[in-house]
């Protein structure tokens, strides 16, 4: 799966929803279609034009404003295009709508508005647990070598997720459509009073041990967490692990 | 001219360059730490002070790395002109950066974690073996500038469009092989510097112990050999020990283009003569160049955030080799006369067409109606839904087979490729441009991208070739830098990490599954408003192969007409690339397989080709659909992943020939 495959397949599967496979597997499991399964495409690698109209799938989901145009989707099968990453700049809300939309579709708006309630009152849970937290803004990093990092800010799902369980987010730098900037580690450096959140993999040992890592006011001061790997272009299901896994990083029980 | 009374010397080009690099990093490094913290910082830093250790652990290595690394590759740059004895050659033109890159990846993907040491002996493997492939053509045409740079150019596409495919399938998982590929010199240690200049302190004596020998390579061959020297040998030694070096560098430091070829070129410019003045003032410019470019860099980040250095030496490089190509006096190229001259067999050359007539419907109702992972399915159906996509490969193939048929007539050269106009690199940054700034909502911003980028480079580099009488050679090579340009974006972007970018890249490849039924009828529309025009050509096209001489004699101007049927190839190639993307080599094979069939006249060639060329393009599409089933891949890779090689065998072949008769 590809990241918007990903995206897509987490939020179905949150309300019982089968979807109808990924293409890749779609071709494998092509003899078990049924009429009540609902199959989404990818935008990234077009799937069979052929195989596509063999399946007669109910509904297509796809990302709005990705790929191939809506009209040529919707020769095939009816057809819903969900923003998630858009001007809008609020993928948590645009993942909640997502869900909401796709429910609405295909008639499960029960286990859809089910699953956001209790999710909605994990959220809370954690939010209010967050108020024995010390309060010190993250500095959510990722390494995508040993010199550089992605930093997590405004416009990304992570950032949203923060909001809404009340911590604030370190990093107050321009980010990209996804909502991350790359930079080396002394932007780290930038910001000494915030807690350090590196999503695993986190950086090969050579770099722990180096002067330079050590010399990070946060590792100096100890503020440093890792978490396990999340998925940074998820939808609903991964904010909701997100908020977790941060959960967990920060010690909050 | 003595040295000592020139206005420009090497050393009065090294002093502001130094200043000015030393000067942007040490803004740099000021703000990091206060001026009176300075020496503690560079000497023995605080541990406790982030900024102290951190001009300490990262800057002073960068810097040190910055000015070893140019160096290598200057010199490296420097010793391949000499070698080669073409001021084009080094180390990015050779192919040996992407050689390296493509080792490197398929390392990155086959082990867990890279060790350094592992990334040398890839990029070594890699950098060794492209020099390889590309000096073993080039030979047998003794090392002709033209054939020697257009080896290259192919070793660096195809090892680029296999970089390419490996990114759109593996994308997440290559992120760190890119930001290397991208050629940042970000450090957090000393290693890369120390390993740097063992490698430098080794081999740089070894290499200036060829002095002479290489001053010797410098002249004729006839001379070289009558001096006694074993020249085939000695080439290949210094050449071996030379690639080692560059690709040593490039596996620390990744892809850093045109460092090599700018630094050798400013020190010639500058006046130095002999070999030993050029090897070690090109490497001292050389390691400030590249130190200035990494300041820029570094002083910039941030504003715009973090650049890869490698990115903007390419940008820079390659506007700065149309520049110098505008400029330049008229090469002495020899091309290679085609051997389609034979008139005598008009009828064979008839059935020919005849025959490719029948076996194109074929190929297409083939490819219409296969069903091959589809069973079961209404035959209706899959011809509905096919047909788009096949009228638009059929179309763009016969567009680039007609295309390359004349560029190969006009130019003389067997070799060329209407890909290499800047054509196609030029359509390929219009699409990305229209990605960021239109988004990708509607499908016709980057079609209007595309055709832009591909008007405007074209006018570029007809505006470079416009002074030489749009002769061959400054004209593909306008577009070897077009296409650098264009593939420095494209791995900045890729590096990048946004989402999107396997996107963009699929959609630079040409993506014919997406092309729809009013598409399809635009592309076969244009193919036959141009089978229609070529006639019009005809006589150019028959009468320009003969030499500018008899062209004139004949009372055509041979610049005048070059120019219109460039306009004519440039304007099929643009409308096909944005079907099939940038590189698919179609153009190129093409003619040749018309040739081998037994086409013989120019007119004769080109319509052969082009049916030859939907033929191919329909097969690629088919491949593309099926190979990977069900993701696609787009069809412009797959036939480039066929035609590159095929291009090289050519080569060889065309070698043979030349050193027979």
């Amino acid at each position: 799966m590809n990241d918007v495959e990903r995206l897509l397949h987490s939020s179905m599967v949150s309300m019982g929803l089968r979807p109808f496979l990924t293409p890749r597997r779609l071709w494998k499991h092509r003899r078990l279609a049924d009429k009540n399964s609902c199959a989404y495409r990818l935008q990234w690698r077009i799937c069979h034009l052929g195989l596509d109209r063999s399946l007669k799938p109910d509904l297509i989901l796809s990302q709005a404003g990705y790929g191939v145009s809506q009209a040529w989707l919707e020769e095939i099968a009816p057809t819903l295009a969900l923003p998630l990453y858009s001007a809008e700049r609020k993928p948590l809300v645009a993942a909640e709508r997502a869900l909401k939309e796709i429910a609405a579709r295909t008639g499960r708006d029960h286990a859809a508005t089910d699953y956001l309630q209790r999710s909605h009152a994990r959220l809370d849970d954690i939010a209010a647990q967050v108020g024995r937290y010390d309060g010190r803004p993250l500095l959510i990093i990722k390494f995508t070598d040993d010199r550089l990092i992605d930093i997590y800010g405004a416009g990304g799902l992570f950032d949203d997720v923060l909001k809404r369980i009340g911590i604030s987010n370190a990093w107050d730098g321009a980010t990209n459509n996804w909502g991350f900037a790359t930079a080396g580690l002394d932007a780290v450096a930038r910001y000494p009073d915030a807690r350090v959140i590196i999503i695993e993999p986190g950086p090969p040992g050579r770099l722990l041990q180096s002067a330079l890592w050590q010399s990070l006011p946060a590792v100096r001061s100890g503020h440093v967490a890792t978490i396990a790997p999340t998925w940074v272009f998820g939808a609903f299901p991964s904010a909701m692990r997100f908020a977790d896994v941060i959960r967990q990083g920060l010690g909050i029980t | 001219m003595s040295m000592t009374s020139r206005l420009i010397t090497p050393a009065r080009i090294s002093v502001p360059m130094a200043l000015a690099g030393f000067g942007l990093y040490a803004t740099a490094i000021l703000g990091y730490v206060p001026l009176t913290d300075l020496s503690a910082a560079l000497l023995h830093p605080d541990p406790a002070s982030f900024g102290q250790i951190y001009v300490h652990y990262s800057l002073l290595p960068r810097l040190l790395v910055a000015l070893l690394a140019g160096a290598a590759l200057a010199f490296a740059g420097t010793i391949f002109q000499q070698l080669l004895k073409n001021p084009l050659a080094e180390p990015s033109t050779l192919g040996i950066l992407s050689g390296a890159q493509l080792a490197i990846t398929l390392l990155t993907l086959s082990t867990a974690t890279v060790s350094a040491f592992q990334r040398d002996i890839a990029g070594l493997a890699g950098g060794l073996l492209a020099v390889g492939i590309v000096s073993s053509l080039a030979r047998k045409s003794g090392f002709s500038p033209m054939t020697l740079l257009l080896c290259g150019m192919v070793i660096s596409f195809s090892a680029g469009s296999a970089s390419v495919i490996l990114a759109l399938f593996h994308h997440e998982y290559l992120r760190g092989v890119f930001i290397w590929g991208s050629g940042s010199l970000i450090q957090n240690d000393y290693a890369n510097a120390i390993a740097l200049a063992a490698r430098l302190v080794i081999l740089v004596p070894v290499l200036l112990l060829f002095q002479r020998p290489l001053t010797v390579a410098g002249l004729d061959d006839a001379n070289a050999r009558s001096l006694g020297l074993s020249l085939a040998s000695m080439r290949a030694l210094v050449l071996f020990i030379a690639t080692v070096l560059t690709a040593l560098v490039v596996a620390r430091v990744g892809v850093i283009a045109f460092v090599g070829l700018a630094a050798s070129h400013a020190a010639r410019m500058a006046g130095a003569r002999t070999i030993r003045q050029r090897l070690l003032w090109g490497a001292l410019i050389g390691a400030l160049l590249l130190l200035l470019a990494d300041g820029i860099v570094l002083v910039s980040a941030s504003v715009i955030g973090e650049v890869p250095t490698g990115t903007a030496t390419a940008v820079a490089g390659a506007l700065m080799m149309l520049v110098l190509l505008k400029n330049a006096p008229p090469s002495r190229d020899q091309f290679m006369a085609t051997d389609g001259q034979d008139f005598s067999r008009p009828t064979a050359g008839r059935l020919l067409i005849a025959a490719c007539l029948v076996i194109l419907p074929f190929v297409a109702i083939l490819s219409l109606t296969e069903q091959v992972f589809t069973h079961g399915m209404d035959p209706w159906g899959l011809v509905a839904g096919r047909w788009p996509r096949i009228l638009t490969s059929a179309s763009a193939g016969a567009m680039l087979a007609m295309a390359g048929a004349i560029t190969q007539a006009i130019t003389r050269n067997p070799m060329a490729s209407p890909e290499g106009l800047g054509v196609s690199g030029g359509a390929a940054l219009g699409i990305i441009a229209a990605f960021f700034v239109g988004g990708m909502a509607s499908p016709l911003t980057p079609i209007a991208g595309g055709i832009l980028g591909a008007i405007l480079s074209f006018s570029l580099v007809l505006a470079v070739a416009r002074r030489r009488d749009y002769a061959a050679g400054p004209v593909l090579l306008g577009g070897i830098a077009v296409g650098a340009l264009a593939s420095a974006i494209i791995s900045l972007i890729v590096a990048s990490g946004d989402p999107r970018a396997s996107y963009i890249l699929a959609w630079t490849m040409g993506p014919t599954f997406r092309a729809t039924g009013i598409v399809a009828l635009i592309a076969a529309f244009f193919a036959l408003m141009a089978l229609s025009l070529s006639p019009l050509f005809r006589r150019w096209i028959d009468v320009l192969p003969l030499g500018d001489g008899t062209a004139r004699a004949l009372g055509i101007n041979p610049g005048r007409s070059r120019g219109v049927l460039l306009i004519f190839v440039a304007t099929l190639t643009g409308i096909a690339t944005l079907m099939v993307g940038p590189l698919s080599f179609v153009g190129m094979m093409a003619p040749h397989i018309a040739r081998m069939a037994g086409a013989r006249g120019q007119t004769c060639i080109m319509l052969t080709s082009t049916t030859i060329g939907a033929a191919l393009m329909i097969t690629a599409d088919w491949l593309g659909r099926t190979a990977d089933f069900p993701y696609e891949i787009p069809a412009g890779v797959i036939a480039a992943f066929i035609g590159g090689p095929y291009f090289l065998w050519v080569i060889r072949l065309n070698g043979k020939t030349t050193s027979r008769s």
